[in-house]
């Protein structure tokens, strides 16, 4: 298939030639979703017909400027409920989803979310609310808490998204899977009903198949993004007055088991938004934290998987066995650590058993899924086993199942201010923020820094300054970056594919709960290889514009190669053990020394270095 | 086994191709997503879409063998297959499809209509009767492998299919929404359907039974005397 002579000339971009074909210039009206300049001229004859001093017919990357006051990147669970505070002050917004709209993340898997939260829990002061149970911006969460009505009953705010909430007694109430003066939760939660709400929307214009690439930043100020449309390749420059992120959070890195990573999260999580901050020389913080439950690895293309796997969540932690066939809750360690009682435990639990060498190949132990037991469990568990049982014949109950720390949720998140406002970027908020040593965004803190992070961006727009001057150098800058990774050749070249394997090969080990400094020592050090010498070899197998893997591929490597470099040095440098982050040679918690975070910054060379930040 | 991917770059191929790929069967439990990852990574690069890896985000839909199925937890045999991209919905590249417009319009069918916003009075009551129907719906990962393959879609290419049917018996079912929805069912082509069952057959949700559902939209209909005119 031979390219055309005019593909090739649209491979390179000439940063001047670029600002004079299109439409950044500052002061454009602002009209959300409003497409203010198509695509630059292509033709030899187009380009000399603009009267600009186009010596280059190179400069022919067609690219769209978009204008909107919030543009929020993100279309999920905590974008929802920033998005819900803008409708209600009848605010328009543009709203960037990498996926189709309403399929992509957790959201889009529609699988059974349990939405949990504090039963009519109202605070009037900052001084009600209680305490983070993790450490954290104890300030910040505390005012997220505040007269916060979605908490008093997200149940009937979710059922006004379009839920049926299908958990009933039997005389037709809602059955609460948790029903405690301390928590409440409803499960069988189906997101994607909210993206049918908010879809219709006349606020709303989504922008999806949209991948964010880098922010546009100046003097300090988050004037936007840039983006790239992945079935069409064409490049999406967005100016924005406010711009609010709430992307998921990235565990791609961690192993590769045939069709995913140890993870039930999604591919598209590749932490895009973030590194395009630390690019920037913004910090990125807590990524040494992550959240983990025991999800089966066997068989390996379902590894993790939330729609056809098992796993042991608290309830049944009981259930959990070592190779020979002792139940966890029988270690006296175990039992009298009480670890089998939280999450975070059930890890500390599975090292106990790891150490003492009776754990699985892959650094986890085994879920003895009898019927009684399956029978018991969360529905989302029962399902996968029927389907795998009618469809590959795989019978769960048949023999115990090799569970492993499956990372679900990940930190290595932005340092806001108070008002969720990145430190780094004025104009930038955060809702994927402050998550602390949870290690990634739970439900609830989901939606309180949602609805948080919007009502600041709404202050914060109505008293919006225009900036002094805008130069824009960034968006050519980044389109070059973008045009190189898609076009380059070079000798002995290896596809992106190959470096995303290498990452992900690297970090299966360190990406566990427990984190031995040598094997820390040891993944650095080949993080440290891949980016000296993989990641300047690496060059796409196709330079096709339209729905390129391979291209998309090369530009997430990018930031899998980041994020994964951030989660293995901030391990290494907390020397301390605290809920599921379990450094051998630091078993216990230090507040003195690391009741902070380690907010890291990256220098042009790639070197990172971090500041700590008392929490 | 040897796996043929119908190809297609509109970007640079005149028309679609076909490509013949060796692709070890090394699983006992392999899935034709394996496959695809493996000849993504091994072989060249290969422009399909998938998310969630367990029948849940619909993203992985696409033809095998002439069928519509999720290729998350399709099982493939040691041997011949053919991938096609989902039929009845413009490809985007390879097996990339484009469900936009579809998906569009049965979000807006899904969108509750009410007269006033749910209160949490309103939710303690339920409709019962219906609730295994309501249970199962609820898990419609919208994917269109069953609209793909329906008989009666490709002979009445009027019928919404029976995805965007279950959507509106998602809403004649649920006891918060005022529209009527009958009226939808019918116009939409209930009675295009021909209850053969194909539908249930493909879908990977196993909650879901179609022919129950129609069964009482067909009842409903009926009932009001919206019955078919041959």
């Amino acid at each position: 298939m031979g390219k055309t002579q005019g593909e090739k000339e649209m491979r390179s971009i000439d940063r001047r030639s670029f600002f004079k074909l299109g439409g950044l210039t500052a002061g454009a009206a602002a009209l959300t979703g409003g497409m203010l300049a198509g695509c630059a001229p292509q033709s030899q004859t187009d380009m000399a017909a603009t009267g600009g001093e186009n010596e280059t017919v190179d400069a022919a990357v067609p690219y769209a400027v978009f204008d909107t006051d919030i543009l929020v990147i993100g279309a999920g669970y905590g974008a929802s409920f920033a998005m819900q505070e803008a409708c209600k002050a009848g605010q328009n917004m543009l709203v960037i989803d990498k996926a189709p709209y309403g399929f992509g993340g957790a959201f889009g898997m529609n699988f059974d979310i349990m939405n949990t939260w504090v039963p009519g829990a109202f605070y009037e002061t900052e001084e009600e609310v209680p305490v983070a149970t993790k450490i954290r911006n104890e300030s910040l969460y505390r005012k997220t808490g505040v007269q916060n009505e979605v908490e008093l009953n997200p149940d009937v705010v979710c059922a006004n998204w379009g839920e049926i909430l299908s958990a009933r007694n039997e005389d037709g109430t809602p059955f609460y899977i948790y029903d405690f003066p301390t928590t409440r939760g409803f499960e069988h939660s189906m997101t994607r009903h909210w993206s049918d709400h908010f879809r219709a929307k006349d606020y709303i214009t989504v922008h999806d198949r949209t991948m964010i690439t880098d922010l546009i930043i100046e003097g300090g100020r988050c004037l936007g993004a840039v983006g790239l449309h992945i079935p069409t390749g064409e490049y999406r420059v967005y100016r924005a007055k406010v711009t609010l992120t709430a992307t998921g959070g990235c565990t791609q890195f961690y192993g590769w088991n045939s069709t995913s990573p140890t993870t039930n999260n999604v591919c598209d999580n590749t932490a895009d938004v973030e590194m395009a901050l630390l690019r920037h020389g913004g910090k990125i913080a807590n990524a040494e934290f992550g959240s983990y439950d025991m999800m089966g690895a066997f068989p390996r293309s379902f590894a993790a998987s939330e729609g056809s796997m098992v796993g042991a969540d608290s309830v049944h932690s009981g259930d959990l066995m070592d190779s020979e066939g002792t139940y966890l809750k029988d270690y006296p360690e175990i039992a009298e650590k009480e670890y089998l009682a939280t999450q975070s435990g059930v890890m500390q639990a599975v090292d106990v058993v790891v150490r003492a060498g009776k754990g699985s190949e892959s650094g986890g132990v085994y879920l003895d899924c009898k019927e009684e037991s399956l029978a018991t469990m969360r529905w989302m568990y029962q399902r996968n086993a029927q389907l795998l049982k009618e469809k590959f014949g795989y019978d769960f109950t048949a023999q115990p199942t090799e569970v492993v720390p499956e990372m679900y949720e990940h930190g290595g998140e932005p340092i806001t201010d108070d008002n969720a406002m990145c430190v780094d970027a004025e104009g930038l908020f955060c809702v994927r923020a402050n998550a602390g040593s949870e290690g990634g965004m739970m439900n609830i803190t989901n939606r309180r820094m949602g609805r948080y992070a919007m009502k600041k961006a709404l202050e914060y727009l109505a008293t919006y300054e225009e900036p002094a001057s805008v130069t824009y150098e960034g968006v050519a800058a980044e389109i070059a970056r973008l045009e190189d990774l898609r076009t380059r050749t070079v000798d002995d070249p290896l596809r992106p594919i190959t470096v995303r394997r290498n990452i992900q090969h690297a970090c299966a080990e360190a990406g566990r709960p427990v984190r031995p400094a040598d094997v820390l020592e040891t993944v650095k050090a080949e993080l440290d290889r891949i980016m000296a010498e993989d990641l300047p070899r690496m060059a796409c197998a196709d330079d096709s514009l339209v729905q390129n893997a391979d291209w998309k591929d090369a530009i997430e490597v990018v930031n899998l190669l980041d994020i994964a470099r951030l989660t293995v040095e901030a391990s290494l440098a907390r020397e301390e053990s605290r809920d599921a982050f379990i450094r051998p040679d630091f078993p216990e918690p230090d507040d003195a020394n690391w009741k902070c975070a380690l907010a890291y910054t990256r220098a042009e060379d790639g070197s990172l270095s971090y500041e700590k930040i008392a929490y | 086994m040897k796996i043929t991917v119908k190809r297609y770059d509109p970007s640079k191929d005149n028309a679609p191709y076909e490509a013949t790929y060796e692709v070890p069967h090394d699983d006992e439990y392999m899935t034709l997503l394996q496959a695809l990852v493996y000849i993504h990574e091994n072989e060249e690069p290969l422009a399909f879409d998938f998310s969630c890896r367990g029948r849940m985000c619909g993203r992985c839909a696409m033809m095998l063998d002439g069928e519509p199925v999720l290729a998350c937890v399709e099982p493939l045999t040691d041997g011949a297959h053919t991938v096609e991209p989902l039929a009845g919905v413009p490809v985007v590249k390879d097996l990339v499809v484009d469900k936009s417009q579809v998906q569009a319009r049965i979000a807006e069918t899904y969108k509750r209509v009410r007269v006033a916003p749910l209160t949490e009075e309103d939710i303690q009551t339920y409709n019962m009767d219906d609730a295994d129907e309501l249970f199962g719906i609820n898990y419609c990962a919208r994917c269109q492998v069953c609209t793909a393959g329906c008989p009666a879609r490709a002979m009445s290419p009027e019928y919404i299919g029976p995805s965007h049917m279950l959507a509106v018996a998602f809403r004649h079912f649920d006891p918060y929404d005022q529209a009527d929805r009958i009226v939808e069912a019918v116009q939409g082509g209930l009675w295009d359907c021909t209850m053969c069952g194909n539908c249930t057959a493909h879908c990977n949700q196993l909650e879901i039974d179609h022919l129950t559902i129609w069964q009482k939209l067909r009842d409903a209909a009926t009932e009001r005397g919206f019955v078919k005119q041959d």
